[in-house]
């Protein structure tokens, strides 16, 4: 190969990507370059090849039924849940969940016989003991992620060998900051 | 390129994307059918030809719209809608292609082709061809990156400005790409000319 020309130049050319005074250089070159021409017309020949490559454009039938299947699988009341305007309707309701949740545990310490013959009371004793937040459900909202506790596999044996201290729960920000959450969107592809 | 969803006679093409965008924020059900409409085709052309399978393809295209779906609220209009979608497209596509790469621990141009006999699609099969079967074992044997750039240049027309914006990568990086791409795919393909 004698011609120092880049051949990417050629690529561009039949693109259609460069300038029209790089491309009547090119085709000035091209006039006097065999060499070039060879190379253009095996890109030629490589492209006309390849617009061929098997995608068949599926049926004005099959757009209906993707555009059924999408629409249903939005309108899970799962998925609906996911949309930043029906977020705001989220938060009484995981309010109230924690709080039905709070409940049932007290509730349950007490049927459990936390509150001993003699025993200090737990429910009143001020003392913190801890259920761990393993299962946690992220609520999205205008101030940034809450992690709301998920109770269901949640209550530490510890609670009960420990009936001296009374329970404390927990309704914390997340550990994952909302820069955290804003930093995964982004390499995810989620930020415009 | 320019959104040209929902355009009416007259109407600047950004008026009529920023009300969409609202729309959508908002949760109108209506804009969001007329948004996949618009962009559907689009969506899993690029699907099918960076991951050359029909069901694939279909998923990839589904799990994108409802992305967009879910993530709307977070569009703040740095890039354009669609420039957005196929950035969501690619990279579900790219996951999808890295995944099964792992889970199948095999040389990516080995990866389990689409048995055309099996297609869905009997027009498809009608044109499963020898130089097709051809194009696609070469296509195939593009590395994930290459493949996407090479489809969405080739194919789509974008520019490297877009595909860089959509790819994650400098504009440079998607013009190595795009011509790597065609001579490895005109020296695979050489003998068929």
């Amino acid at each position: 190969m004698s011609c120092e020309l880049n051949k990417d130049l050629l690529i561009e050319y039949i693109d259609g990507d460069l300038s029209s005074d790089e491309a009547r250089l090119i085709e000035e070159h091209l006039e006097q370059c065999p060499e070039c021409r060879a190379e253009m017309d095996a890109f030629v020949g490589v492209r006309e090849l390849l617009l061929d490559d098997g995608y068949v454009e599926p049926s004005p039938f099959y757009w209906t039924r993707f555009n059924a299947r999408l629409m249903q699988r939005i309108r899970r009341p799962s998925l609906l849940s996911w949309h930043p305007a029906a977020t705001p309707r989220l938060v009484p309701v995981a309010i109230a969940t924690v709080l039905f949740v709070v409940g049932f545990t007290v509730g349950a310490g007490h049927l459990l016989g936390l509150r001993g013959p003699g025993g200090p009371d737990v429910a009143d004793s001020g003392q913190d003991s801890v259920i761990s937040l393993t299962s946690k459900q992220h609520v999205m909202s205008g101030e940034g992620v809450i992690e709301l506790a998920d109770y269901s596999d949640t209550l530490r044996p510890s609670t009960f060998a420990e009936p001296t201290e009374g329970p404390q729960f927990i309704l914390a920000r997340s550990d994952r900051s909302q820069d955290a959450m804003e930093e995964r969107l982004s390499s995810e592809g989620f930020r415009d | 390129m320019s959104d040209e969803v929902t355009r009416k006679s007259g109407e600047p093409a950004e008026n009529s994307s920023a009300r969409l965008i609202e729309r959508l924020k908002a949760g109108d059900e209506q804009a969001y059918e007329e948004f996949v409409t618009e962009y559907r085709e689009r969506v899993y052309r690029v699907a099918w030809r960076v991951l050359r399978d029909d069901e694939a393809a279909e998923d990839c295209a589904q799990e994108a719209f409802i992305k967009v779906f879910r993530h709307i609220g977070r569009f703040e209009g740095r890039s354009s809608l669609y420039t957005w979608l196929y950035r969501i497209t690619v990279n579900i596509a790219l996951n999808k292609l890295k995944r099964d790469r792992f889970r199948q621990m095999v040389p990516l141009g080995d990866l389990p082709r689409r048995d055309k006999r099996a297609s869905t699609n009997p027009l498809r099969a009608a044109l499963s061809s020898e130089v097709a079967e051809r194009i696609d074992e070469a296509v195939r044997q593009l590395p994930e990156k290459q493949r996407a750039v090479f489809t969405l240049k080739f194919f789509e027309g974008l520019s490297h400005r877009e595909i860089a914006d959509i790819v994650g990568c400098s504009e440079g990086t998607s013009k190595a790409n795009y011509f790597h791409a065609i001579r490895k795919l005109r020296v695979m393909l050489e003998d068929l000319r």
